[in-house]
């Protein structure tokens, strides 16, 4: 069974990815933090079965998709109430919240228009943190296929945002 | 913004969209975008940022999963630590009974096969002698649960030091990671 420490070293480093995908489903930093934990906790209890699992990747992603829609489905969002609405601080977070879900639906819905191989890599590096080395081994691409195809990305993002 | 950091913020832009960048070049470009005085030039750079940055984690989440990872590494420990002492505890009680069920069958068959004798050199009776065996007999009963209990206490004080221990250690090394 691994220890506190190896298994921070194996599963913080897939932090960034699992919070992106809590946050593109649940459109709330807050909420996806939430469920990040929840599946550390999860992948704690279950660390002893970790070994025999072949993509950590992907497990946990699923974990973390499954977690969200558990969520998303059994609160049917949180309702929040009039006294608590009323507060600046409950206000101001609301308003945060509702900023972070646009960028973020702005950003996937630009994401998913581009081609797949395009949307792949910059999903992974911007989105999801993955270093280019990582993603070349992943996806069978070269370096320099990775690199040309993550700039046309952030190109055709950046006209999205240029008033020109 | 200085001429030459405006130069400088164009290399950054260019070799960001070229996805070249390192990530030093990376997080002054950021840096430079939030800065008040930046030229019109850059708003669109500046919006798409703030726009993919928003995936990112917010500041501390790192740390803060590292913790919930930490506490559920002692809560463990300490339930285990709880586990063996209560095993050492019924360990303890089950040796204790089989010494006193020993103690009483020993006295139970001297007795039996003594008590038409009178024991050399004694005035007592076998009644009155069964009598002080007894009242012996309940004092070492007496002596043994008041040494069980103080085991017990130092057992509690030891497990209460470790788990103190334990929790200044992480409070260390949660000061240390931030």
């Amino acid at each position: 069974m691994i220890d506190a420490e190896t298994f921070k070293e194996t599963y913080l480093p897939l932090g960034r990815m699992m919070f992106a995908e809590a946050l593109r489903i649940l459109g709330d930093a807050s909420d996806a933090e939430d469920a990040v934990q929840d599946v550390y906790v999860r992948l704690w209890e279950r660390r002893g079965e970790l070994a025999q699992v072949g993509n950590v990747r992907a497990y946990v992603m699923a974990m973390v998709r499954n977690r969200c829609l558990t969520l998303s489905g059994a609160s049917g969002r949180r309702s929040v109430g009039l006294d608590e609405a009323g507060t600046e601080a409950a206000s101001n977070e609301a308003a945060d919240s509702l900023d972070t879900r646009d960028r973020v639906g702005k950003v996937m819905g630009l994401i998913d228009t581009l081609p797949d191989t395009q949307r792949l890599v910059i999903t992974m590096h911007d989105i999801e943190g993955i270093p280019k080395e990582e993603i070349g081994q992943s996806t069978g691409l070269s370096p320099d296929n990775v690199r040309q195809l993550l700039s046309r990305a952030r190109r055709f993002i950046r006209s999205h945002f240029s008033k020109d | 913004m200085t001429n030459e950091e405006i130069t400088r913020l164009r290399t950054y832009v260019r070799h960001y969209y070229d996805a070249v960048s390192t990530p030093d070049e990376e997080r002054e470009l950021r840096r430079m975008l939030l800065d008040p005085t930046l030229p019109e030039e850059f708003a669109a750079d500046c919006e798409m940022l703030r726009h993919v940055d928003a995936f990112l984690p917010p500041e501390g989440f790192e740390e803060r999963m590292a913790a919930r990872i930490d506490s559920l590494a002692r809560a463990e420990r300490m339930a285990e630590a709880e586990a063996r002492a209560r095993r050492r505890r019924t360990r303890l009680l089950r040796w204790s009974a089989a010494a006193s069920v020993a103690v009483v069958v020993s006295l139970g068959i001297g007795f039996a096969f003594g008590r038409t004798q009178k024991p050399a050199g004694s005035d007592l009776t076998p009644e009155q002698t069964y009598a002080e065996v007894s009242k012996v007999l309940s004092l070492m009963a007496g002596t043994i649960d008041k040494g069980y209990e103080e085991a017990y206490k130092a057992e509690t004080v030891t497990e209460n030091a470790t788990a103190q221990a334990l929790a200044a250690l992480s409070i260390l090394s949660t000061d240390e990671t931030n």
